[in-house]
């Protein structure tokens, strides 16, 4: 069990770590169901959902990069009402709990959003997207929307380049927990068409800035934080956790080899042998490595965690 | 869609810029239908590059093998063995009674329309295949003989093209992913013209083969924009072929 909000009233809490990102699973999961097994996903979180219907985007949405891919699709969605109609009931019988992920577009619309998803059966709880420019001016009333309108957990996903600043204002203002990173966005020309087209981008280079931003927001907000961003292992997810992650999202390895997710799931969930409850990082089995010993011998110092990662202190106002 | 694999038995280059890889399947890859693909990546692959799956069209369907024509920007060597996702998309739908069948395509190769074409000349249909721009450096001698070649030019028109259209009991058309909504949208307007008559379902379908990034239904990176709001289609589960009255040109 882990709780990937924090206490409260009601904390969001999942049997496994492992989660299928925004996005990559569609609304249900059911595009995956012959390929993996969802019931061995702590949850999944459904593709980005509108108040308003949105269109898909014109021209070219899907572009091979070096290790990875650049996708841009407009966020196509019928809007949160069709999308509650046509999968409530699924999700009343999905085999993994449901995160509605809902794209902060305007507080407004935001409370819409959340408030149409009470009462609906499977639907454990909430992500809200944030664009990648928002500042905390903003952030705190669009969480803010979410957190009022709706008994259901709030989880905040941040922008990468914005991690630190964004999640102590998703926290302030009252939300249960950080995804950290939405995808950054790039810019690449389509071998196609010849055209330059933008997007977010995903692959498994992105797991080391992923990772730091995780670092960084677990030290410094005081908020449960699940880590995502270029996932393709269980090693991969692993180093999330260890470096302050409570749970992690796996995005488009799931495109590339479904079975994956399954086998990060699996593995994470402690349904495959891995490291035994006690043991060091550099150890299968406690006592077989040598940290503890060289600890105790003070050859080697516990590492401090670095300083250059904390933001500076913002500088007082003259009056 | 399942997860199998397939083993490269064979690859021969057919042209410049095209081979056909000749794969053994398990039995279920050789029900697959005209229109329907594989999606690809080697099974030994290190690393992640390239990192999407290629979508991969058969061409010829024989017992325990299938040929499949390759474009890719990665080519397989005998002996490979492949990770396969698959059936991807929907057999092109063919309507009752065909007898006149017109295949159009316009600045990319016809690969599409080769297992079609091979499974319904079969059938007797006869069939005209229109080749233009990209289309038209394609090896004739990979066509089965009774398909009727027509060169197109780039101003979409060729010798008798009003007759052809009426011709047809049905028309596909098949365009680069690029230039998708253009084409389409000025195909539908032009067997308007011609055939104001012809009304039934899929009498001219587009085929929407973009790149995909799931290929499954669940990115919604393929979405095909459609009149009914409530109905959007994706290339990757409801098509590849779309009626193009269906279809909201954006």
């Amino acid at each position: 069990m882990v709780e990937i909000t924090r206490g409260g009233k009601n904390p969001l809490i999942l049997e496994n770590p492992v989660m299928a990102a925004a996005g990559t699973v569609g609304f249900d999961g059911a595009a995956y169901r012959e390929l993996l097994d969802l019931s061995k996903l702590g949850a999944l979180v459904t593709n980005p959902v509108t108040w308003q219907a949105r269109r898909v985007a014109r021209g070219t949405r899907v572009v091979p990069l070096p290790a990875g891919v650049l996708v841009h699709t407009g966020l196509p969605n019928p809007g949160i009402r069709r999308v509650i109609t046509r999968y409530r009931e699924r999700w009343a019988h999905s085999l993994a709990p449901v995160i509605v992920h809902v794209v902060a577009t305007s507080p407004a619309e935001v409370a819409q959003c959340v408030a149409a998803l009470e009462g609906c059966a499977g639907v454990i709880g909430v992500e809200i997207g944030l664009h990648d420019q928002a500042t905390p001016a903003e952030i705190v009333p669009l969480v803010q929307a979410a957190v009022s309108h709706s008994a259901l957990p709030v989880l905040v996903r941040v922008p990468l380049y914005s991690a630190v600043e964004s999640a102590r204002a998703a926290a302030e203002a009252g939300a249960g927990g950080v995804v950290v990173a939405a995808p950054p966005r790039g810019t690449a020309r389509d071998p196609l068409s010849g055209q330059l087209v933008g997007g977010r981008v995903y692959g498994p280079w992105l797991k080391a800035q992923a990772l730091r931003a995780v670092g960084q927001v677990a030290r410094l907000v005081d908020i449960p934080v699940t880590g995502c961003g270029g996932i393709h292992s269980p090693d991969d997810a692993r180093d999330f956790l260890e470096a302050g992650a409570v749970a992690v999202q796996v995005d488009t390895v799931t495109w590339v080899q479904p079975h994956t997710l399954e086998i990060i799931a699996r593995n994470l969930g402690g349904l495959e042998l891995t490291r035994v409850a006690g043991a060091l990082p550099d150890e299968w089995q406690p006592g077989m490595g040598n940290t503890k010993r060289l600890l105790r011998q003070r050859r080697v110092v516990p590492p401090a965690p670095p300083a250059e990662d904390v933001p500076p202190a913002p500088p007082d106002l003259p009056e | 869609m399942r997860a199998s694999q397939a083993l490269v038995e064979r690859v021969r280059q057919v042209s410049a810029d095209l081979a056909q890889a000749d794969l053994a399947v398990e039995p279920a890859l050789m029900q697959l239908k005209p229109g329907q693909g594989l999606l690809v990546r080697p099974h030994q692959q290190v690393g992640w590059e390239p990192y999407l799956r290629e979508l991969w069209l058969p061409v010829d369907i024989r017992p325990g093998r299938l040929t499949v024509e390759l474009s890719s920007s990665w080519l397989p060597v005998p002996g490979d063995v492949l990770d396969v996702l698959s059936p991807v998309g929907r057999p092109i739908p063919v309507r009752p009674r065909l007898q006149h069948l017109l295949l159009i395509a316009d600045d990319a190769l016809p690969t599409p329309f080769i297992l079609l074409a091979r499974t319904l000349s079969g059938g007797g249909v006869a069939i005209t295949l229109v080749l233009s721009g990209l289309a038209a450096r394609y090896p004739l001698e990979l066509l089965s003989p009774e398909v009727e070649i027509v060169r197109g030019d780039l101003g979409w028109s060729w010798p008798e093209q009003v007759q052809t259209l009426q011709w047809a009991d049905q028309v596909l058309v098949l365009a680069p992913h690029y230039r998708q909504a253009e084409v389409y949208a000025r195909w539908l307007d032009r067997v308007r013209q011609v055939r104001p008559d012809a009304v039934a379902d899929h009498f001219i379908c587009g085929l929407f083969y973009d790149r995909l990034a799931c290929g499954a239904g669940a990115c919604g990176a393929c979405e095909i924009p459609t009149r009914d709001r409530d109905k959007p289609l994706l290339a990757c589960t409801d098509g590849p072929a779309v009626d193009l009255r269906k279809v909201m040109f954006l």
